[in-house]
């Protein structure tokens, strides 16, 4: 290695610091004040207490946005991994022309402007007369994601052999034997990952929310509210608890992934 | 061999799928179109043709130049992005070693966490009584606070910048990582010098990478209409911000859904061309 | 021996491109019977379509009697090894071994018999509890051959399944496979592109050429009485002489050709003056004394190998080449190039191809 080549990797090393450091700033701090208080701008050191976190089940409306939170992740799962299934599987194995157009459509939601997807759908509730709820929040978030969750499960199938479901035929499987016995063990993983994934984004999806919400909230909505009054410290200790929540789902889909790779391919 | 694979594809479950994609994607997308081309009148929504809306766009000059700056502004937020995530990537794929996946989770992370938060801590970040004032008072670079962060197009840009960095290190990252070593030495070994061998090979390489991950941070940043409105003060009257408003207490229907299917024109534009400027580069 | 399977005139094409042209054969019980193509000549495809995995364009595919043409796969009493395997990643060497019998409802004591059983046929006994990715190839082929062995099929059906091994585990593969054919008693159907392996495995085989089958028969038949000259330089080498019939009488027939004139036995497919090409396998060119039936021909080169040589050599004009092969060296080592030689042909294994 050169001097020169040194030089450059040390800045780089140091430029790389500064941006985690910056994309941390702003959670480190909720964290920080989740404990602490501060007044004027200025941290009162003695305040440290873990109390909001207990005060937090007091918090009715943060609870009950979390829980909302998690029913519409939950239900954004089940209905993205099994849409997103299908079509992947109709992507994998047919050959009509119509598979492209598919895919582009799918992909639609995912590269437009969220605004864009979000105020779609509010003007197709109206023209419908759907009232905004949940589910419609459920039916947003699940087109968001379904581009995603295709991309993973069509990646995996494409991977596996045609000969691997023959052999299961040929050795007088049904198609629902060869699908329960052989294709879902083989791709139960990628189902797995692409799931976690629609859940950590929907936990956190605002632009598409703020439109299809009705008159319950969403976690994010609630802190979007609660922020024009500034945030207690329950609501730092809530998000804490929550960021805790997304890493770990985040730490899980990169392990799950890594694991499989260092699988031998088979 | 298809004709046992066809056994799913030709499920009723792909049919019914295929019919709700098309009714909540398609179906939702023309709706919005045609809304576009309606008037209102008080509260209720005139379904009749008209090019009103069009026209009052490309009448009243606040929405032609509120669209320029928010394209300028978005602009702006991927030329940092990339000045920024390149250097970051390039580190990531040829120094960092075995701590490169590491880190790369460490830069997705934040991605995933809690949009609004990340918003409300960079005004406590960048206010006037926030970290950064108060850092650079205490290394006694300034003597009173400095306004330069807060509620102005600066804290837009930067927080911006602060949430959508991940998008364009991660493709970034992919495509420079995928660069075998022995090409890089191959240069070397015919005689590039180090920027050379950057110029010429890397770069090029990882260039659809850098293309698709702009693309996303500029369609966002574009897109956005919470960011300027919580951080941006006067400022924050961006393009996106004028359309959501349109949606909730200005209550204009048909006028937001113009002014969408005029981003949407153009983000469409942005998406096909890039589309075809990197199938032309692969080629 | 009777017949258990029939292909009639299958014919296969995907739009306008014919991958089988007309294919029929039979297959008799407990018989091992290759077909033999380069690849891309569609002979996985008349296996595919055995197995059901593709149906044929127009033709009929008969078992027992019956036209099995719509049969679905898993009704059919055949069972495929496929050329990668095939083996589910997710089961172990037993579960897949297994899975035949698990999908029919078999009772799990009655599964456990038949998987350890059929181990100890392949030789793997000891492997139940492995997974397929920590199996070598070799191993991976047994147990596909296994998990097809099992299910007690009529017919197994082998798409080049030695293909991916290297040379040394191929030979031992093949004697495994013949072994394992005799000990089970199951009709093998058997795809390769590799002559050597079709001649050492097989009771019959089919050469595939341009989507048609050239010749069907035991390995001697094709080696010494080829239909085609396709087939005459098919297996081995063979000197092709174009010959004039200028002599049909009773007892022999004398044909005239660059090499000269000799005489072959009485062939009811010629008659005076019929044009064809003799075929004849340099091994049975012999070097005599000369005589009234010998052709005299000129030493082109020599090619020593080892206890043996072969000679080419050419007529007077030096225009028509023919090779000699098995020349006991000690004979060779006294001739050199430009000599002139006298040979004859061993005309009782010649063949005669009409154009």
């Amino acid at each position: 290695m050169t001097r020169l080549e040194n030089y450059t990797k040390y800045l780089l090393a140091g430029l790389t610091g500064l941006i985690v450091a910056a994309l941390y700033a702003p959670i480190v701090l909720t964290i920080f004040y989740s404990f602490y208080k501060s007044r004027k701008g200025k941290v009162d050191w003695n305040s440290f207490s873990y109390e909001p976190y207990t005060k937090l089940i007091y918090e009715r409306q943060i609870l009950e946005s979390l829980m909302n939170s998690i029913y519409v992740g939950v239900v954004t799962v089940i209905c993205s991994v099994i849409i997103g299934f299908y079509f992947a599987n109709y992507y994998h194995t047919s050959k009509s022309k119509m598979k492209e157009f598919l895919q582009f459509i799918i992909f639609l939601p995912f590269l437009l402007p969220p605004i864009i997807t979000g105020l779609s759908l509010l003007i197709f509730f109206r023209e419908i007369n759907l009232p905004r709820s949940l589910n419609t929040v459920v039916i947003g978030h699940t087109i968001f994601v379904l581009a995603i969750v295709f991309k993973i499960i069509l990646n995996k199938l494409e991977t596996l052999k045609p000969s691997l479901m023959e052999s299961a035929y040929d050795l007088g499987a049904s198609k629902w034997q060869a699908f329960y016995y052989v294709l879902l063990p083989n791709i139960k993983l990628s189902l797995i990952i692409a799931g976690l994934l629609a859940f950590t984004i929907s936990l956190d999806e605002t632009l598409i929310t703020l439109f299809l919400i009705g008159n319950d909230t969403t976690w994010p909505i609630k802190l979007w509210a609660k922020m024009r009054v500034g945030f207690s410290k329950q609501v730092n200790a809530s998000v804490t608890l929550i960021l805790i929540l997304t890493s770990l789902l985040v730490l899980l889909i990169a392990s799950i992934i890594s694991r499989s790779e260092k699988k031998i391919m088979y | 061999m298809n004709s046992v694979l066809n056994y799913f594809s030709t499920s009723i479950w792909t049919i019914v799928s295929f019919i709700l994609v098309i009714f909540l994607i398609l179906i939702p997308l023309f709706s919005f179109l045609s809304y576009s081309f309606f008037t209102v009148d008080g509260t209720d929504i005139i379904h009749e043709f008209s090019l009103f809306n069009f026209k009052e766009f490309f009448i009243d000059e606040i929405y032609i130049r509120t669209f320029v700056r928010t394209i300028f502004l978005a602009i702006i937020v991927m030329s940092c992005c990339i000045m920024l995530g390149y250097p970051v990537a390039f580190f990531l794929a040829r120094y960092a070693g075995r701590y490169k996946y590491v880190i790369l989770l460490m830069l997705i992370i934040p991605l995933f966490m809690s949009y609004i938060i990340k918003i409300y801590m960079m005004r406590s970040i960048l206010g006037y009584s926030g970290l950064i004032n108060k850092v650079l008072a205490m290394m006694g670079f300034i003597e009173k606070p400095l306004e330069f962060f807060l509620w102005n197009q600066n804290s837009v840009i930067i927080t911006l910048v602060v949430i959508l960095l991940p998008l364009i290190i991660i493709p970034t990252f992919t495509s420079l990582d995928k660069i075998p070593k022995n090409i890089v030495e191959a240069s070397f070994d015919l005689g590039c010098k180090p920027f050379q061998a950057f110029r010429y090979i890397i770069f090029p390489i990882s260039f659809p990478g850098l293309i698709v991950g702009s693309i996303f941070v500029f369609i966002l940043a574009l897109g956005d209409f919470v960011t300027p409105q919580l951080v941006g003060g006067t400022s924050g009257f961006t393009y996106g911000k004028i359309i959501y408003s349109n949606f909730g207490m200005a209550f204009n229907w048909p006028f937001g859904a113009a002014l969408a299917s005029i981003l949407l024109f153009v983000s469409v534009i942005i998406i096909l061309l890039t589309n075809y400027l990197t199938n032309k580069l692969k080629t | 021996m009777s017949e258990i399977l029939e292909l009639k005139n299958i014919s296969k094409s995907y739009g306008s491109t014919t991958v089988l042209e007309n294919i029929s054969f039979k297959i008799n019980n407990n018989e091992f019977f290759t077909i033999l193509g380069s690849s891309g000549s569609g002979k996985s495809t008349i296996i595919r379509m055995i197995g059901g995995f593709t149906k044929p364009s127009s033709g009929e595919i008969i078992f027992a009697n019956k036209n099995i043409n719509d049969e679905p796969i898993f009704k059919r009493p055949f069972n495929t090894v496929f050329q990668d395997y095939a083996l589910f990643p997710n089961m172990n060497v037993f579960d897949n071994v297994g899975f035949g019998l698990k999908i029919k409802n078999k009772s799990k004591e009655e599964i456990k018999k038949n998987v350890l059983n059929v181990l100890t046929v392949v030789g793997l006994e000891h492997f139940s509890n492995r997974m397929p990715q920590e199996l070598s190839g070799g191993q991976q082929q047994r147990v596909a051959l296994a998990r097809a062995i099992i299910c007690e099929p009529e017919i197994i059906l082998l798409d080049e399944p030695l293909g991916a091994l290297d040379a040394e585990l191929r030979k031992q593969m093949q004697l495994f496979l013949k072994e394992i054919q005799k000990k089970i008693q199951i009709s093998f159907i058997f795809i390769t592109h590799d002559q050597e392996e079709a001649i050492f495995l097989s009771d019959r085989i089919a050469v595939l050429n341009n989507h048609k089958f050239e010749q069907i028969g035991s390995p001697k038949d094709l080696y010494y009485s080829p239909k085609t000259t396709y087939m005459a330089k098919f297996f081995g080498e063979c000197n092709l002489i174009k010959c004039r019939v200028t002599n049909y009488d009773s007892e022999s027939i004398k044909v005239s050709s660059a090499f000269g004139s000799f005489n072959i036995p009485k062939n009811k497919n010629l008659n005076n003056e019929s044009e064809f090409i003799y075929g004849i396998r340099p091994e049975e060119v012999k070097l005599v004394r000369q005589s009234e039936k010998s052709i005299k021909v000129k030493i082109k080169d020599i090619n020593f190998r080892g206890s043996t040589s072969t000679i080419n050599a050419t007529n007077d004009n030096g225009d028509s080449l023919i090779k000699i092969q098995n020349i006991s060296t000690n004979i060779s080592k006294s001739l050199s190039i430009n000599d002139s030689i006298d040979i004859e042909f061993n005309t009782d294994l010649g063949s005669i191809f009409i154009e």
